[in-house]
């Protein structure tokens, strides 16, 4: 009995984290495909004309740099007008898509990294 | 100039153009399908969406070498008695037109993937089209129409 309390215990913590994921993930889907997939491509490797998006590399970009790139735009890229919510959600499935893991992102890490960013040009 | 075989709307084509040649040209200029339109070539307006393996793309964007061995689709690979076509007559949808071709590909793209979406859904998607007549309130009237209409 004990076991199965901690098992239980053990799953509803586990599911958490989870849950949020597959929430954020799939709105993050949508708006990727509305937004980013005729450029970065659906396995997010890029084309000819524009940059992979799926690489550790890529993804060593700092949140600061992602929100910047999404807010202001950059080289070939325009901004691109998204909510707060849209930009956590489509950040969330970046970083979790294409063998790719990590932690959720929070709206309000956004909320303040957009804040920080407003007027500063941050490079990789 | 290398040759490409494009799979389009059921018809297989053969291309000669460049590689980095934007899908959007090759269809205009090349195979004369006139229906995707462009707007503004930097992928932010939606009138030159077409569909890549279902999936709406904007067409300005995506090199022809891209889309070697995908199905596409285009708006003249979508018979008139469509549930979308329709709905968009019911509802008038169209004022000047020119964006809407990139509407009905996207809204159609949308229905395959979520056949009853919600409000927010149909807002999510059809972000990235843009019509200055603002034709925006008939649009989502006819999806959600076309939602129900739709046969599964």
């Amino acid at each position: 009995m004990r076991y199965i309390l901690i098992l239980i215990t053990l799953l509803a913590f586990g599911c958490k984290k989870n849950y949020q994921l597959t929430e954020a993930y799939d709105r993050g889907k949508e708006v990727y495909i509305t937004n980013c997939i005729s450029c970065h491509g659906s396995d997010g490797s890029g084309n000819l004309l524009y940059p992979a998006i799926n690489s550790r590399v890529a993804n060593a970009m700092t949140l600061e740099r992602a929100v910047w790139v999404i807010t202001q735009g950059s080289q070939n890229m325009p901004s691109v007008d998204l909510t707060d919510q849209e930009i956590t959600d489509v950040l969330n499935y970046i970083q979790n898509s294409w063998g790719l893991e990590t932690e959720v992102i929070s709206i309000d890490s956004i909320i303040s990294l957009k804040s920080t960013t407003k007027n500063a040009a941050i490079y990789p | 100039m290398p040759r490409f075989t494009l799979n389009i709307n059921e018809i297989e084509y053969t291309v000669e153009a460049p590689e980095r040649m934007p899908i959007l040209w090759v269809l205009r200029d090349h195979l004369k399908l006139t229906g995707s339109k462009f707007g503004c070539g930097i992928g932010q307006c939606g009138a030159c969406t077409i569909h890549a393996d279902g999936i709406p793309i904007r067409g300005c964007c995506v090199p022809v070498k891209a889309l070697e061995g995908k199905v596409l689709r285009t708006i003249e690979g979508v018979p008139g008695e469509h549930p979308v076509k329709e709905s968009w007559r019911k509802f008038d949808v169209a004022q000047c037109g020119y964006c809407q071709t990139g509407q009905i590909m996207s809204a159609i793209a949308l229905l395959d993937r979520k056949p009853n979406p919600t409000e927010e859904e149909i807002n999510r998607a059809m972000k990235g089209n843009i019509c200055r007549c603002g034709t925006y309130k008939r649009v989502k009237n006819a999806i959600e129409e076309a939602s129900k209409n739709q046969i599964t």
